[in-house]
């Protein structure tokens, strides 16, 4: 049965087709908004909100494109919503909070002294990534760990194909230039 | 075929999103450039190394957390209704109760600028009556009267100093009570308590009517004279004492009354004291016939502290003093008759010269005891001290006057300013909704700009 399918069946009252769905996206929703949030705790509750609006607003979803294009751009306008609101604390910081918490602005370029004690590929990786403006970050992830092709991306992201496409051109441009030196010649990764 | 490289295309092509023909040339060209192939090659490694980024695993509670929340929602949801539904009520309400108010301030607004000037008129005019009562005094029988009303029973002072009448005004004439001197009555007064037994029976008498300014209508009543019999002779005197506003107006006053009723001042002296208050002594002389009218006129210049009249008959002294002169008159007739017709040697007519001259000093002497007592009996003395009291009421009057104005002033003050309040209120409002929108503008604009900002 495919994603529309249930989500008319849960329109319709079936509880069982929210068990489904939960089954089948819990996972992509929970690592798109891992990768483009901080942590894994904010990454679950933007995944489960993300439902929670599916339930809520589950009257006005309309079969007429795909469901994984919806679900996605639910979780994207959450991520929005998030981080604004977190420039928004960042900006006025509150009085008793610690100032490491909120001033940890470090770059997104690994040092060497981190990638030589890490020594770990996932770990230049995020950083690499993380280090990306958030459209490109946003169309990398999309592309690259969701498989999701550009007019699915563009849907999401509400922008046209072509512009989806620069931003993962320029993206992988950064990311070729800043995870070269850590990787080998013939393949392979010299961290 | 594209001539130039199309490391642009790479990626598109890596992710096999470009159209058939144009991935057709991109790979044709990929064929003959070893570059684009490197590229190709690279972005290949790239997206492996892509894929190592490893992320924790979902916590196993994720299910039955997003199942609660769903429930919390809907059980969240109900209140949301019964909020809306708050909200839904509330809001119509709301806007109901502002229009009214809006309407009311409108109308206020009509009010206030038709009637309030007409209205604060009367208010004024009411005020200002309740501190200006009419006086009417009663000078006469009676002192000073302050009447409540026209028609009503009123307090009278007497010139003693202690009588309450009742009494009302009919058609003008002012009907007065019993007075007598029998010391039980109302009358207590000293001038009228003494040696005199005359009694003045009750009768109405013609009332006058004066106006003077500021102090409403004076009726004055004319007096009558006791009785005082045939051939009595009566010495009468008074003695006044007064404390009034202004000794000098008061002395002024006094000479006037003096000189109105016919007499002439005796005597009279006018000093001013260490505390600058002034007084006098006036001895006036008084026909007899005006003496009480000069007394109640006297006793209207200010306020009687005591009052003393006598009244002594000299009656028998004036009849012993005429039977003196009736004897002396015949034994100096008869004695200047012989000395006329008889022929008389000069030795006896000296002798007889001689025994008439003290016949003569005496009959002179009686004639002025008599033309004294005449002079005691037809003019009355009356000496009159006057002094301005240790506080004047002229000063506590214009105090009071002054503090009632002021009260007055500030109640108009207090009514004008509610008033502009009220008339003022729709501007006010508007103006404070003007602020809101600036400060909601201005809010709004550094929120964009802070937004702009942090942007870059």
């Amino acid at each position: 049965m495919s994603d529309e399918e249930l989500m008319c069946k849960y329109q319709e009252g079936d509880v069982g087709a929210m068990d489904e769905l939960l089954i089948r996206y819990r996972n992509p929703l929970y690592r798109f908004a891992f990768r483009l949030s901080r942590n894994a705790a904010e990454a679950e509750d933007i995944a489960q909100e993300v439902f929670l609006k599916i339930h809520q607003f589950r009257n006005d979803y309309r079969p007429v494109g795909k469901f994984r294009t919806w679900i996605f751009s639910i979780a994207h306008n959450l991520c929005i919503s998030k981080i604004r609101r977190t420039k928004w604390l960042v900006f006025w910081p509150r009085k008793h909070d610690a100032p490491d918490e909120l001033m940890d602005f470090e770059s997104p370029d690994p040092s060497p002294q981190q990638v030589a004690s890490g020594n770990e590929m996932s770990e230049i990786v995020k950083r690499c990534i993380q280090g990306l403006p958030f459209l490109q970050k946003e169309a990398l992830i999309l592309r690259e760990y969701e498989n999701l092709d550009y007019h699915e991306i563009g849907q999401i992201l509400h922008k046209p194909v072509g512009t989806i496409k620069t931003l993962l051109y320029r993206a992988r441009v950064q990311l070729k230039n800043t995870l070269l030196p850590y990787m080998g010649p013939e393949g392979g990764y010299n961290v | 075929m594209f001539k130039r490289h199309v490391v642009k295309e790479l990626s598109a092509y890596l992710d096999n999103q470009l159209s058939e023909r144009r991935a057709k040339k991109v790979k044709a060209h990929l064929d003959s450039c070893a570059v684009c192939v490197q590229e190709l090659c690279r972005l290949k490694q790239l997206s492996e190394a892509l894929k190592t980024w490893s992320l924790p695993g979902l916590s196993p509670d994720f299910d039955n957390g997003v199942k609660n929340e769903i429930v919390r929602a809907e059980l969240q949801k109900g209140e949301v209704t019964m909020k809306k539904r708050t909200l839904a009520i509330l809001i119509p309400s709301s806007a109901l109760a502002m229009i009214l108010v809006i309407a009311f301030l409108g109308s206020m607004q009509l009010y206030v600028k038709r009637g309030m000037q007409g209205r604060f008129k009367s208010a004024a005019d009411e005020i200002r009556e309740s501190y200006s009562q009419p006086v009417i005094r009663l000078s006469g029988g009676s002192k000073q009267q302050h009447a409540d009303a026209a028609y009503g029973p009123y307090d009278v002072n007497g010139i003693g100093g202690d009588i309450k009448r009742n009494a009302k005004m009919v058609s003008g004439v002012v009907r007065t009570g019993m007075i007598s001197n029998e010391g039980n009555a109302e009358y207590d007064g000293g001038w009228s308590g003494a040696d005199s037994m005359s009694v003045v029976s009750g009768k109405d008498y013609p009332a006058q009517t004066t106006t003077e300014p500021g102090q409403g209508p004076v009726i004055i009543v004319a007096p009558v004279l006791p009785a005082t019999g045939e051939g009595e002779k009566i010495i009468r005197t008074a003695n006044v004492s007064l404390e009034v506003e202004d000794g000098r107006e008061a002395f002024k006053k006094a000479s006037l009354v003096c000189q109105e009723l016919g007499g002439y001042l005796a005597s009279s002296n006018f000093y001013k004291d260490k505390e600058g208050r002034q007084g006098g002594t006036i001895t006036m002389r008084i026909p007899q016939d005006r003496f009480l009218i000069a007394l109640d006129r006297i006793n209207s210049l200010g306020k009687v502290e005591s009052s003393y009249a006598n009244s002594q008959d000299v009656s028998q002294e004036y009849a012993n003093l005429n039977t003196q002169l009736g004897t002396a008159m015949i034994v100096y007739n008869k004695m200047l008759e012989a000395l006329q017709k008889r022929q008389v040697t000069i030795p006896e007519a000296t002798r007889l010269e001689s025994e008439l001259t003290p016949i003569r000093k005496r009959i002179e002497d009686l004639k002025n005891k008599i033309e004294y007592l005449n002079n005691a009996v037809s003019f009355t003395t009356i000496t009159v001290n006057f002094r301005e009291p240790l506080v004047s009421e002229k000063v506590l009057k214009e105090n009071k006057r002054s503090i009632q104005e002021n009260m007055l002033t500030a109640k108009i003050n207090c009514l004008k300013l509610f008033a502009n309040a009220i008339k003022n209120m729709p501007a006010i409002i508007a103006t404070v909704l003007l602020l809101a929108a600036v400060l909601a503008i201005a809010y709004l604009f550094v929120y964009l700009v802070i937004r702009l900002i942090k942007r870059g």
